[in-house]
C-alpha cells in the first residue's frame, strides 16, 4: 500500500433528506 | 637486556594509552540533538534517513511513553545500530530555563514598566502547532534599563522541546505587541511603536446632542484589552496607542430610557502618530425579527437561528470586528433576537430535520476571489461559477432590516449511516469517526455504538448541509 492510498479519505454524496448507507473497513497498522 | 625490556613495554603502553585516547568514540553521548523518530522507524533500520549529518543521538518516547534514547554508532552510511538507552531529563515537564526580554522603544531607549507575559509554546519539531502556556503563564515588567526576567517549560509536552514563546508585551504608551520568539541563547530584544491618537463621542439624533458615556469596541487586531481606553477631563473616550493603519469601531451607550443604544460599525485610518476624532450616530436598539422557510413543517422541533455581523475581513483586509447573536426558533417557525446594533452579516438556522441553505455570493470578494483591476460583472459572474459550490455562502443579512420579516431558506438535511468492520470483516465498536463537508465544511465525529442485539454496530453522522452536499 503507497502512502497515497493510506490518506485517501473515502467520499460520499449526500442528498438532502436521504439516507445514505456506507461501509468502511478498517487495516491492521503497522507496528 | 631487562632495562631494554623495560623500556620497550612501558614505550608500547604508552602508544596504546595513546592510541586509545585518538579513537573516535561514536559512541559517547553529545548534546541532545532535536531530530525525532518514532519507534517502529527504528525498528526498521531506516534510522539513517531520519538522522541528520553528525548527530549522534536522537530522542524519542517508545511507546509506552518511556523517554529512551537511540545512539548511533556509526556516524555515516545506511548502516546504522541502535541501542535504546533510558535517559534522564527527558520530557521533564518541570524543567525551566530563564529568558531574558529587553524592551526598547523606536530610538532604542529602555522602556521601563512594560508587562510582559508568555501565554504560549511552539514545539521545536512542529512550529505550526501552538499551545497556551501550561498553568500560570510567566509575566513580569521591565526595570529601569527595559529588562524583565522570566522562566519557560523547556517541554511543551512530553515528546516536544519548546521552540518558540509568544509573548505579549503592554505599555500605556505604545502599541500592544504581540509575537513569536525563536529561543536561542542571549537577551530578546523587542522594540515598541508609539501609536495614534484617537477621541471618541456619540450622538443621538442630532450631531450638536453629544454623548460621552461610552463603551468602544475595535478590531481584535488592534489587541487592546479591557480598560484600553481612557476618560478625558470632558468626559470623552480616549486612546493614544492604537495600532497605525485601517480600524473598524462600534460604540455602544446606555440610555436611562432608550436602552443600549450602538453606533453602525466605522471604518478610519490612522498613521503613526496620528490624530484622529470620531463622532458616532447611536441607534435606539432594535429587534431583528424572521421565520424560517413555509417549507418546513410545523411545528418545528429544536429550532435555533444564529446572525452574525461583520465588518471587513474579506480580500486584503486582515482586520474585522464582529459580533454574534443567537435565538430560538418558535415552534411555529418565527424568531425575535433582541438588540441588535445596525450592520451587514450572516444567519444560520437548524431545526430538527432542516437546515439553512447557502446562496451564491452577491459579490466574488465574499466567496473569497479578488480581483486586483477592475473587471466586468460578466467576468465576476464566471469566477462566480469556476468556483462551484464554494462561490455559495449562507444567506447575508442587513441590520436595520429591509424586509421584516426576514425568511431564512431551509433544506432537509442529509444522513450518513456508517458501518465500521475490522480487518476480519466483523464490527468494531467504538471506532472515532468524522465527517467534513467539503472543503469548508463544518466537522461532526461520532463514534460507533453498539446495537443491543445483533452483530452490527453503527453510526449515524447527520450532515446539515445545503445544496451541493458532500461529505468525505
Amino acid at each position: 500500500m503507497t502512502k497515497q492510498d493510506r490518506f485517501a479519505i473515502p467520499r460520499v454524496q449526500l442528498s438532502p433528506g436521504e439516507v445514505t448507507t456506507a461501509t468502511l473497513r478498517l487495516e491492521a497498522g503497522a507496528e | 637486556m631487562r632495562l631494554s625490556l623495560a623500556i620497550f613495554v612501558v614505550v608500547v603502553l604508552l602508544a596504546t594509552f595513546y592510541l586509545t585516547l585518538q579513537r573516535p568514540d561514536h559512541a559517547a553521548p553529545t548534546a541532545l540533538n532535536d531530530a525525532r523518530v518514532g519507534l517502529s522507524e527504528v525498528v526498521q533500520g531506516e534510522l539513517a534517513e531520519f538522522a541528520p549529518e553528525n548527530v549522534t543521538r536522537v530522542s524519542l518516547i517508545a511507546d509506552d511513553q518511556t523517554p529512551a534514547e537511540v545512539i548511533v554508532t556509526e556516524s555515516e552510511g545506511v548502516a546504522v545500530e541502535a541501542v535504546l538507552e533510558p535517559v534522564d531529563g527527558l520530557g521533564d515537564l518541570e524543567a525551566r530555563s530563564p529568558i531574558v526580554i529587553r524592551v526598547l522603544d523606536e530610538l532604542d531607549a529602555p522602556v521601563a514598566d512594560a508587562s510582559v507575559e508568555i501565554w504560549g509554546m511552539r514545539r521545536v519539531d512542529d512550529p505550526g502547532s501552538h499551545f497556551d502556556y501550561r498553568g500560570d503563564p510567566p509575566s513580569g515588567s521591565t526595570d529601569a534599563e527595559g529588562r524583565v526576567h522570566l522562566e519557560h517549560w523547556d517541554w511543551v509536552t512530553i515528546d516536544g522541546r519548546t521552540g518558540e514563546l509568544t509573548i505579549n508585551i503592554e505599555h500605556p504608551d505604545f502599541v500592544t505587541f504581540s509575537g513569536d520568539f525563536a529561543l536561542r541563547p542571549g537577551e530578546h530584544v523587542v522594540h515598541l511603536e508609539r501609536g495614534a491618537t484617537v477621541v471618541v463621542t456619540g450622538w443621538i439624533g442630532d450631531p450638536a446632542n453629544a454623548v460621552h458615556d461610552l463603551t468602544l469596541r475595535v478590531d481584535r487586531e488592534s489587541n487592546l484589552g479591557e480598560g484600553a481606553w481612557h476618560t478625558l477631563p470632558d468626559g470623552r473616550k480616549a486612546i493614544s496607542r492604537l495600532p497605525p493603519g485601517p480600524h473598524w469601531i462600534v460604540a455602544t451607550h446606555m440610555h436611562p430610557k432608550l436602552g443600549r443604544m450602538s453606533s453602525a460599525p466605522e471604518h478610519f485610518e490612522v498613521g503613526q502618530l496620528g490624530w484622529e476624532t470620531l463622532h458616532l450616530e447611536l441607534h435606539p436598539p432594535l429587534d431583528f425579527v424572521g421565520q424560517l422557510d413555509a417549507v418546513v413543517p410545523r411545528p418545528i422541533i429544536g429550532g435555533h437561528v444564529q446572525l452574525v455581523l461583520t465588518s471587513g475581513g474579506l480580500g486584503e483586509s486582515r482586520i474585522n470586528l464582529s459580533d454574534s447573536y443567537e435565538a430560538p426558533v418558535d415552534a411555529d417557525g418565527r424568531f425575535v433576537i433582541e438588540n441588535v446594533r445596525p450592520g451587514g452579516g450572516q444567519i444560520f438556522a437548524l431545526c430538527s430535520g432542516w437546515s439553512s441553505i447557502e446562496t451564491l455570493a452577491d459579490d466574488p470578494l465574499q466567496a473569497g476571489i479578488q480581483f486586483h483591476d477592475e473587471v466586468s460583472e460578466e467576468v465576476k459572474r464566471e469566477a462566480l461559477a469556476a468556483k462551484g459550490s464554494r462561490a455559495f455562502i449562507l444567506q447575508r443579512a442587513q441590520f436595520p432590516q429591509v424586509a421584516t420579516p426576514f425568511v431564512v431558506l431551509m433544506q432537509r438535511t442529509s444522513s450518513l449511516e456508517v458501518t465500521v468492520l475490522g480487518p476480519d470483516g466483523s464490527p468494531v465498536e467504538g471506532a472515532m469517526l468524522g465527517a467534513t463537508r467539503g472543503a469548508n465544511g463544518r466537522r461532526r465525529q461520532e463514534r460507533t455504538a453498539s446495537r443491543a442485539s445483533t452483530t452490527c454496530r453503527r453510526t449515524t453522522v447527520s450532515c446539515t448541509t445545503r445544496r451541493r452536499t458532500e461529505c468525505e
